[in-house]
């Protein structure tokens, strides 16, 4: 009886438990979850996404407390390459990229289209202006294109030592402004990173 | 007392030591801007100063490490409008070593000219647990 009791108390428990619980908006197979894009990751020393993230914070905000872009009302920059003189492949594309978009968000700077994206431009212009498919009145004209006042270049080195069980690998990210008019370097920047990671026995 | 008396007064007494201690931290004052996501045991903001430069806001924070070991921090700013309301995407979280009784200086520059305020959100590994 007492058995009984106690079974019937813990269906109960379960009953009102299972009517408290709502069901989570997902289809999931158990093995995958979202996990922050911005978290610190460390799972191996090679280039990663916080490296990534933290370069381009680091160069964004040094590049815009330079003096040289404030003595011009929203100067044209233009993004040359950042070349990767590492001993890994880095996609450099993509942290100009995100250097990029962090200094137009801050609306001080415009960009003027680089030259990986300069062939799409002059298609489109093309299009518009030469198929006759288009208003004239209502095309963007030829010739009408603004060249940019500044350039952005740099490069990411590393240099990587073992010894024993340690591996470290130190990356370096310069990048400088160059006035594209006189040829005079403007600004330059670096951003250092250590990574050091220890093949334990255990 | 029996025992089904003393826990209703010992929760009761802990609920009252919990809003005793929790004060809002004063406006102005560091604790109104650094967010812990738990006590941290062994670092400490303390200094915080932000001034505009090139209309951009930049922040300095001074990280104080009281242990005798090396401590690691994790830390972002979140930045606000003049309405409160957060400027741009979530900045990444920043690692940053701080050696032994060292004096860690953290600086950043705010991503528009629209910001106006921030709150500079640090975790250590090791913290107390307790919220702060």
């Amino acid at each position: 009886m007492y058995n009984h009791s106690n079974a019937l108390k813990a269906t109960a428990i379960a009953l009102l438990l299972s009517g408290c619980a709502t069901q989570s908006p997902t289809l999931s197979s158990g093995n995958v979850e979202y996990g922050d894009s911005k978290a610190v990751e460390t799972l191996t020393n090679e280039f990663g996404s916080t490296d990534l993230q933290t370069i381009a914070e680091s160069m964004a905000s040094s590049l815009l407390q330079s003096p040289a872009l404030f003595a011009k009302k929203r100067p044209l920059v233009t993004v040359a390459e950042v070349k990767n003189r590492t001993s890994e492949y880095i996609d450099t594309k993509s942290i100009t990229d995100s250097i990029r978009t962090k200094i137009l968000k801050s609306g001080m700077v415009r960009f003027a289209v680089d030259t990986s994206a300069m062939q799409t431009q002059v298609d489109e212009l093309t299009r518009q202006n030469q198929t006759g498919l288009y208003k004239k009145s209502k095309s963007k004209k030829m010739g009408q294109m603004e060249g940019a006042d500044f350039r952005i270049e740099g490069t990411i080195t590393s240099i990587v030592k073992r010894a024993d069980d340690v591996k470290d690998v130190y990356y370096k990210f310069s990048l400088q402004l160059v006035d594209i008019e006189s040829g005079t370097m403007e600004w330059a920047d670096e951003k250092e990173i250590r990574k050091t990671s220890n093949k334990s026995m255990f | 007392m029996h025992s089904y008396k003393i826990i209703p007064f010992c929760v009761a007494l802990l609920l009252l030591n919990a809003c005793a201690t929790h004060k809002p931290p004063q406006p102005g004052s560091i604790h109104a801007k650094v967010e812990q996501l738990s006590e941290m045991s062994y670092l400490r903001v303390t200094d915080l100063r932000a001034v505009k430069r090139n209309h951009l806001l930049t922040v300095q924070a001074e990280i104080n490490n009281t242990d005798s070991d090396n401590q690691q921090l994790y830390y972002r700013f979140k930045w606000l409008d003049a309405s409160g309301f957060t400027v741009g995407s979530e900045e990444p979280w920043k690692p940053v070593l701080v050696y032994a009784y060292q004096k860690q200086t953290l600086t950043a520059v705010a991503p528009s000219p629209q910001v106006t305020d921030f709150r500079l959100v640090v975790q250590s590994p090791d913290n107390t647990g307790e919220l702060p």
